[in-house]
């Protein structure tokens, strides 16, 4: 009886300890979404869910909202836009973070990692992307906001890049930054991928170039690249797609051959999808452009100064005494150094 | 609370690996300036293991009773409070790290303070079984952690270096420390008498190794060039994962390694609670703990936010002193027994 009495006593502080004593999920405020931007202060819009429940399922209704703040610094911008509002703010249901032109060019390292540190209002598992909209346009999404969230759930479900947050914490700041161009109603589309070395944007890569990126940092799924054939484009849809390595080492130096393996299930042209036989006789022509988009990706992606897609470790992993010898040498990050090849086949 | 000599070696053995086990959950904050990375963090852990062994090797052949007198039991009590006062620092900063509403300080201690009293005076062989049943929770937890991560897991985030023995120093320097757990152990196996029998020291050797090296390689895995910046890596790993719909499995994760903790701390103040008893038998039944929470609790006012480090130094220089004395070849005449 003691002990039952002790257990049903440690429940109760437990339950007083569950953070609900404070105040019901009436008054709080569910954030969905951050973006942040900088002009001449940090601007935060946290995109929020608000629930008014009821006794009657009927009646309980969820809204979205925006509550905005600004501050010299990203804190104080948060801080603000928390304080903006009576209700509580709950960040812990957060997964997405939207970055502004602005603090694209400038300031992103440093407030990934700062959202990064701060546990309450950051997750490493956030998505970020870019998008093309400042702050005056995201206030427009105020009323469109659930089919905006429902649009970015719908690209992370078609495989669309992702970068998390803990990817933007590195301290030679290299990442890869999926981009949205934000429309009227909520809608979202994919405008590429911004490539980060040492902290600067260096390149933007659209169309199939970001399919193939994705391959390499190790996301799969399907893929759907936009090529052309004889001057007329075309989408090809990949079957899983996948990436081999093989490092091959002589006495001097290493060289990386990377192959593109899967299954071509299918080209879509102007008119339609094309048969298996002219597939197959297109089926050079699109490895060879494969091939040519690979090596213009990795003229920026292989550099000593941002190592886009890591691929330094493969040599490291097959033999870390020659490959430190060859970047010593100046000799390990040269394209002659990779061979890629696509081997993609007909379904 | 019963006495420590009903626990059989097998479920000392488990308790002792629980209590070993919170500190490859719960990193030391601000005592290590990066996490090393996997291939320095096995290495270190693999010497450190096989230090483990030789010294409590050594603790079991060479164990004399200086601990039977009074004034080894008040060293042994002395340095295992500061041990819990250390833990009980590093555990309240974990818990406001990962948990999203506050709590203050002084909650976190009335709580810790009633279950850790509740475990004492429920006796060390309780303490055990119970130990057997979080760590089964534990395994659950890796079991689910190593599923929820699985899709981000990426070889080709191993960061190899080629072997040198600088970086593998530096690395043991951070990494390596003497746990009190290793003189308690030897301490109760002595107590019961058990000492012949075969106590799994190796085994749990053999398992922590298993598990820190496998921590190193999930966190290196998942997050990289992330990882060597990462304060607390597996929690930061255990909240990217998630299963299917369920998205907030950290939550999960972190409610049972701090019953790893709770039990750690138990463990501490059970013994100081027993050692206390030895040295002054006249006390009444629950003074001896409430000696103990007080003395902790004046320490971590102490400590707190201050002289941690130095603290620490402290409490490695106290273990390293004991461990030596327990090993010379003295002979005390007055002892309990």
């Amino acid at each position: 009886m003691k002990q039952i009495k002790c257990v049903f006593l440690l429940l109760l502080i437990s339950i007083c300890c569950c953070g609900c004593t404070q105040s019901g999920i009436g008054d709080k405020v569910i954030v969905k979404a951050i973006f942040l931007d900088r002009s001449s202060q940090y601007a935060a819009q946290l995109l929020v869910l608000k629930t008014s429940p009821s006794a009657d399922a009927g009646d309980a209704s969820e809204t979205t909202e925006f509550i905005t703040g600004q501050g010299a610094s990203l804190y104080e911008a948060l801080r603000s836009a928390e304080e903006s509002t009576s209700s509580d703010v709950f960040y812990g249901q957060n997964e997405l973070l939207f970055i502004g032109p602005s603090l694209q060019r400038e300031g992103m390292f440093e407030s990934c990692r700062y959202l990064a540190r701060n546990s309450s209002s950051g997750r490493p598992n956030m998505a970020v992307y870019g998008i093309d909209a400042v702050p005056e346009h995201v206030l427009l999404l105020e009323d469109s906001g659930k089919q905006f969230l429902d649009h970015i759930s719908q690209l992370v479900k078609q495989g669309a890049y992702r970068t998390y947050l803990y990817q933007m914490i590195v301290e030679d700041e290299t990442a890869l930054l999926p981009l949205l161009h934000c429309e009227d109603e909520g809608n979202v589309q994919p405008a590429g991928l911004k490539v980060y070395q040492k902290g600067k944007e260096s390149e933007l890569w659209v169309g199939p170039a970001v399919e193939l990126a994705a391959l390499f940092s190790g996301q799969s799924g399907v893929k759907n690249l936009e090529l052309y054939i004889d001057k007329e484009p075309i989408t090809v849809t990949l079957r899983s797609p996948e990436l081999f390595y093989d490092c091959v080492e002589n006495n001097t130096n290493m060289d990386l051959q990377i192959h593109l393996s899967g299954h071509v299930q299918q080209v879509l042209g102007a008119e339609g999808l094309y048969k298996k036989c002219e597939q197959q006789k297109m089926l050079k022509q699109i490895n060879e452009q494969i091939e040519t988009i690979v090596s213009i990706m990795l003229e920026t992606a292989f550099q000593p100064f941002g190592d886009v897609f890591l691929l330094e470790n493969r040599f490291r992993n097959q033999n870390d005494l020659l490959a430190m010898k060859m970047k010593d040498a100046g000799a390990l990050y040269q394209l002659q150094r990779i061979h890629f090849s696509s081997e993609l086949k007909i379904v | 609370m019963t006495d420590q000599l009903s626990v059989a070696p097998k479920q000392l053995a488990l308790l002792m690996f629980a209590s070993l086990l919170t500190d490859a959950f719960i990193q030391p904050f601000g005592r290590q300036s990066s996490v090393p990375s996997a291939q320095m963090g096995i290495l270190s852990a693999a010497i450190q293991m096989v230090g483990f062994a030789v010294v409590f090797w050594l603790f079991m052949k060479k164990f004399n009773n200086v601990l039977e007198t009074k004034w080894g039991c008040g060293a042994l009590a002395a340095v295992l409070l500061l041990s819990a006062t250390l833990e009980i620092i590093q555990g309240e900063r974990f818990y406001s790290y990962v948990m999203d509403a506050d709590l203050p300080v002084a909650s976190f201690l009335v709580i810790m303070f009633f279950a850790v009293f509740y475990g004492v005076y429920s006796g060390m062989d309780a303490l055990s079984r119970t130990a057997a049943i979080i760590l089964a929770l534990t395994g659950i937890s890796i079991g689910f952690l190593l599923i929820s991560i699985l899709p981000q897991l990426r070889f080709v985030n191993l960061q190899p270096a080629a072997l040198k023995v600088a970086p593998l120093l530096d690395s043991l320097k951070q990494q390596i420390y003497f746990p009190p757990e290793l003189l308690v152990w030897a301490y109760l196996l002595k107590q019961s008498d058990q000492k012949k029998k075969n106590n799994r020291s190796q085994l749990v050797f053999c398992w922590l190794f298993t598990a820190s090296s496998l921590f190193y390689l999930l966190g290196e895995m998942t997050l990289g060039r992330a990882y060597q910046n990462q304060e607390q890596p597996l929690f930061t790993i255990a909240r990217l994962g998630g299963i299917s719909v369920f998205r907030r499995l950290d939550a999960l994760h972190v409610s049972v390694w701090l019953l790893l903790f709770l039990i750690k701390i138990t463990l501490y103040f059970s013994m100081i609670a027993m050692l206390l008893k030895k040295i002054w038998p006249a006390l009444e039944k629950h003074v001896p703990y409430y000696l103990a929470a007080a003395g902790a609790l004046v320490l971590f006012l102490l400590t707190w936010s201050q002289v941690e480090n130095t603290a620490y130094m402290v409490q490695q220089g106290m273990l390293l002193f004991l461990g030596i004395i327990m090993l010379l070849p003295i002979h005390k005449k007055e002892t309990f027994k």
